[in-house]
């Protein structure tokens, strides 16, 4: 017997060609609701697609969860790592859509399920209280953005300034899943990270390129800070 | 012949259920569309299964047709069979998602041999229509080769009734007096 007697197994072709059909057609499904998701999340934090993530996609993300039962926990662990912030220790919220954990090495992972972010209100302050809580210094807001004195306020097409790669990276996971990085320890001293979220009208405007700015200013110190956007370009042709 | 609803062929390409029904009311159609202008039983397999997947990409794209979703599928199915005849095309399908002809057995070989065998004189007008510019071509070709009425022609190729008619009124000034459209359609509907 050769493989081709083999193979297909018993039925006409039609209906062996239906099954393998259906197949494809639950991928494109699957294919299909995923780019949904980006399309629509494209309007809230387009930067998800570069290899520096913004942190506001974050803030909007998990602070979404965060009236839905987040527990929070601070453990009795090893010293934190160099870097982070005085007070802070080690941190695991769990959440059904959402996660929140420092790890060893001293960096923190958070994870969160994309339609769960879509579906929910944004609520920056809630993470804002997680990642302070985790030991990262950061600051956020909606619809106001903030430079401390001497800034040139420069930010790239992303709406990223100079240095945040360093503090927090991302990458799209399976099944909708989005995983962050933040690195506390390369927070360089008497800085933070500001994250500024476009409020609606302001995400009407650039059309979510970008979503959120985010950059590090200096703490301790009072900040400019300004509804106007502070992006050169009209609308999503630029980033 | 009557298909889906056309709610249900733009749910053709992410819906199992809505897709199987589709796929039951056109797979015979589609097959024979193939045989009509491919006399290899695998190459007939594969084609049949790209028109499919072609179907399943552009559905979402499906905003109704004046002929229905026949002669929307009928419009996948020609740009199936003219990508076949671009060397580009028989070796992407090389990493096609389905080979169809994996699908066969020796009993669907004989299946498909029938129909092919059927459709000889099909064709063989099929081939002698290849001499005319595309635009011509292509009406003549649903109308004689497949017995669509012009006014399905023109939905499949997404041009304007009068436009198809005066395009099959040259191609049939250009084929005279080759005895063409009798022949066909009542070999086309046997």
């Amino acid at each position: 017997m050769n493989t081709s007697e083999m193979w297909p197994p018993a039925g006409r072709f039609e209906d062996r060609l239906e099954a393998e059909l259906v197949k494809v057609v639950k991928e494109h499904a699957a294919r299909s609701r995923r780019r949904r998701w980006r399309a629509v999340a494209a309007t809230r934090r387009p930067a998800l697609r570069v290899g520096v993530l913004t942190a506001a996609t974050a803030v909007a993300a998990v602070a979404g969860f965060a009236f839905g039962g987040i527990s929070l926990s601070h453990r009795q662990a090893a010293p934190p790592p160099t870097g982070l912030a005085a007070g802070a220790g080690p941190v695991h919220i769990r959440t059904a859509a959402f996660s929140v954990d420092t790890r060893a090495d001293g960096t923190i992972r958070v994870t969160w399920d994309k339609r769960q972010y879509i579906r929910d209100s944004r609520d920056p302050a809630s993470l804002q209280q997680a990642l302070r809580a985790a030991g990262l210094p950061v600051l956020i807001k909606v619809g106001v953005f903030c430079t401390g004195p001497g800034d040139s306020g420069s930010l790239d097409a992303a709406g990223v300034g100079p240095g945040v790669g360093r503090v927090m990276t991302g990458t799209d996971g399976p099944d909708g899943t989005v995983v962050f990085t933040f690195t506390p320890s390369a927070m360089p001293a008497g800085e933070e990270l500001f994250i500024g979220y476009l409020s609606p009208a302001q995400v009407a405007i650039t059309q979510g390129r970008p979503g959120s700015v985010e950059r590090l200013v200096p703490t301790g110190v009072p900040l400019t800070c300004t509804s106007q956007l502070p992006l050169s370009h009209p609308g999503p042709s630029n980033g | 012949m009557s298909g889906p609803a056309e709610p249900s062929v733009r749910a053709i390409g992410t819906d199992p259920v809505a897709f199987t029904a589709f796929y039951r009311a056109h797979v015979d159609e589609v097959t024979r569309f193939v045989a009509r202008r491919v006399a290899d039983p695998q190459l007939v397999a594969d084609l049949t299964a790209e028109v499919f997947l072609a179907a399943i990409e552009a559905a979402a794209r499906f905003r109704g047709s004046h002929g229905g979703p026949r002669t929307w599928l009928y419009g996948i199915a020609r740009n199936v069979i003219a990508a076949e005849f671009r060397r580009s095309a028989r070796e992407q399908r090389a990493e096609s998602l389905i080979a169809g002809r994996r699908l066969l057995d020796a009993d669907d070989v004989g299946r498909l041999m029938d129909k092919i065998d059927a459709f000889r004189q099909v064709r063989e007008l099929h081939e002698l229509l290849q001499a005319l510019p595309e635009g011509e071509r292509a009406v003549l070709e649903l109308v004689a080769v497949d017995g669509l009425t012009v006014g399905e022609a023109a939905a499949a190729l997404n041009i304007r009734q009068v436009t198809a008619r005066v395009r099959l009124h040259r191609a049939r000034q250009a084929l005279l007096p080759a005895p063409v459209q009798p022949a066909v359609a009542e070999e086309v509907w046997s």
